[in-house]
């Protein structure tokens, strides 16, 4: 072990093999507070605490992307364990010009969970995107606001999607919830790969312009 | 791969060939290009500027997509299990420059990542608000002042003073402050959600100040939130920096939220947009 890593480790973990609670010393409240930036800052500063805090914020929305995947708890919590571990692994490498914390996040649960899904050649069964699907209730939740946000969002986006032509739409379903490669839907549909790469580029284009130009309004 | 267009010059690029990146890079941002593929466009993104952008822009459009997903608990193993993981590699990051976040940038940040709910004191947030406008009437006769910040401090008191005319009109109720509910929100509104008591007769009321009028076809729409459904509480446009009283329709009591949203002139059946103030409204 180089003596960075001791040095790291030394700082991070204590004598009973547990989180020290911050090895930047950043108090348990205001990292509670703290922004997603921010705690990535301190996670690239081997920061444990840090690293429950955002896996507090995020597991749920995580957990609900792989399940929505993989139809497989097991297989889902791999996923999502996988990537807690990429983001502390890879934090410093994070750039805000990207996209926000949580949509990196999410990028990374969704490429391991297609990786899962190819790995076992599994083809999910169509499902519309027209209503969600149905999800077991998450009984913890108390933020009723935040509920009601996510739902309000959820419909907007759903609009959105709906308003894209049919042959769009199912593209992008089959790509990004079926976990499908073009050459996959493309022959699926009985199309050239070049028509699904350019659907998928309309529909994405469209979703953007779409739902960008209602939040600035 | 199919061959990308050469596109070392991209002002030299035809219609077609910009398309068919815009295309890849979709795919790419869905995770719909195989193992081959994906790892010779990763290659390419190393050194292409262009294809970067049009990546950067496909990501925006694919991170709307896990909205339509609802959050689903994880087992509380997962969590011991994935801290018990990073434990065993406590080493340093891969090496990359790392940005320190500015003071008052993460102090803005942890104001607002405060919860809505912490932030609100029904009542407080105009009493500080005049509390520090009679702190600065005081260092202004200290004379310390130029003309120009005295003015804005007389324009800022003047706005409180009408905030604080227009609560006592409707005194009696509830109080409950909507909070800026997403980055877009104005951040210098004074917005109040008005409960009268059960069974005093009087209407629900919104006082709004400071709220600047939207576009010209659009109408601020109030919301109530009863669980997950929003009900239409009405439709109105701002007079901006004059505090007014807008009439609220609908009974909430029952409710649990408020949101208001920027909807198409003469308002919406259902939210069309997120919510730029909200608050959670406490049980009667």
């Amino acid at each position: 072990m180089t003596d960075l890593a001791a040095a790291a480790r030394q700082m991070a973990i204590g004598a009973d093999g547990k989180w020290r609670g911050g090895a930047t010393g950043c108090a348990a409240a205001s990292i509670g507070a703290a922004s997603d930036a921010t705690l990535l800052w301190l996670i690239g500063a081997r920061d444990g605490a840090a690293l429950e805090a955002l896996y507090e914020r995020h597991h749920r929305v995580a957990m609900g992307l792989a399940m929505r995947l993989l139809r497989n708890r097991q297989e889902a919590e791999d996923v999502v364990q996988e990537a807690f571990l990429t983001v502390w692994r890879q934090a410093a490498t994070y750039r805000a010009e990207r996209g926000s914390v949580r949509n990196w996040l999410l990028s990374i649960v969704h490429h391991g969970a297609v990786s899962q899904l190819r790995q076992h050649r599994q083809v999910q069964r169509p499902t519309t995107m027209d209503k969600p699907t149905p999800e077991l209730p998450d009984e913890t939740e108390a933020d009723v606001l935040g509920q009601a946000v996510r739902h309000m969002e959820a419909e907007r986006v759903r609009a959105a999607l709906l308003a894209l032509p049919a042959e769009q739409r199912e593209a992008l379903r089959l790509a990004y919830f079926s976990g499908l490669t073009c050459q996959q839907i493309a022959d699926h549909a009985r199309v050239p790969l070049g028509t699904v790469k350019g659907r998928l580029r309309l529909a994405l284009q469209k979703l953007r312009r779409s739902l960008q130009a209602e939040s600035l309004a | 791969m199919s061959r990308l267009p050469l596109h070392d010059a991209p002002g030299v690029l035809t219609t077609d060939q910009r398309h068919a990146l815009e295309a890849q890079a979709a795919a790419y941002a869905l995770d719909a290009l195989d193992d081959e593929e994906t790892a010779q466009f990763e290659q390419h993104l190393a050194t292409c500027s262009l294809c970067r952008q049009l990546v950067a822009e496909a990501v925006i459009a694919v991170s709307y997509l896990p909205s339509l997903v609802g959050p689903h608990e994880a087992s509380q193993v997962l969590q011991e299990r994935m801290l018990a993981a990073a434990r065993a590699h406590p080493e340093a990051c891969a090496p990359a420059e790392r940005r320190l976040v500015p003071a008052t940038a993460e102090r803005r940040e942890s104001e607002r990542r405060r919860p809505w709910w912490q932030r609100l004191r029904p009542g407080g947030e105009p009493a500080l608000a005049w509390a520090t406008v009679v702190l600065l009437l005081c260092m202004l006769g200290l004379g310390t002042w130029s003309a120009s910040l005295r003015q804005q401090v007389q324009v800022q008191a003047a706005r409180a003073a009408q905030y604080e005319a227009a609560l006592e009109t409707v005194a009696g109720g509830r109080v409950v402050a909507l909070a800026p509910a997403s980055a877009a929100a104005p951040r210098t509104a004074r917005v109040a959600l008005i409960v009268p008591p059960a069974g005093s007769g009087e209407p629900p009321r919104l006082v709004i100040s400071n709220l600047a009028p939207p576009a010209p076809d659009r109408s601020y729409q109030l919301w109530l939130i009863d669980g997950q459904t929003p009900r239409d509480a009405g439709v109105f446009r701002s007079r901006g920096a004059t505090a007014e009283i807008v009439p609220v329709q609908g009974d909430p009591s029952r409710a649990t939220a408020a949101a208001i949203t920027i909807e198409p002139a003469g308002g919406s059946r259902a939210p069309t947009a997120p919510p730029i103030l909200a608050a959670l409204l406490p049980p009667p």
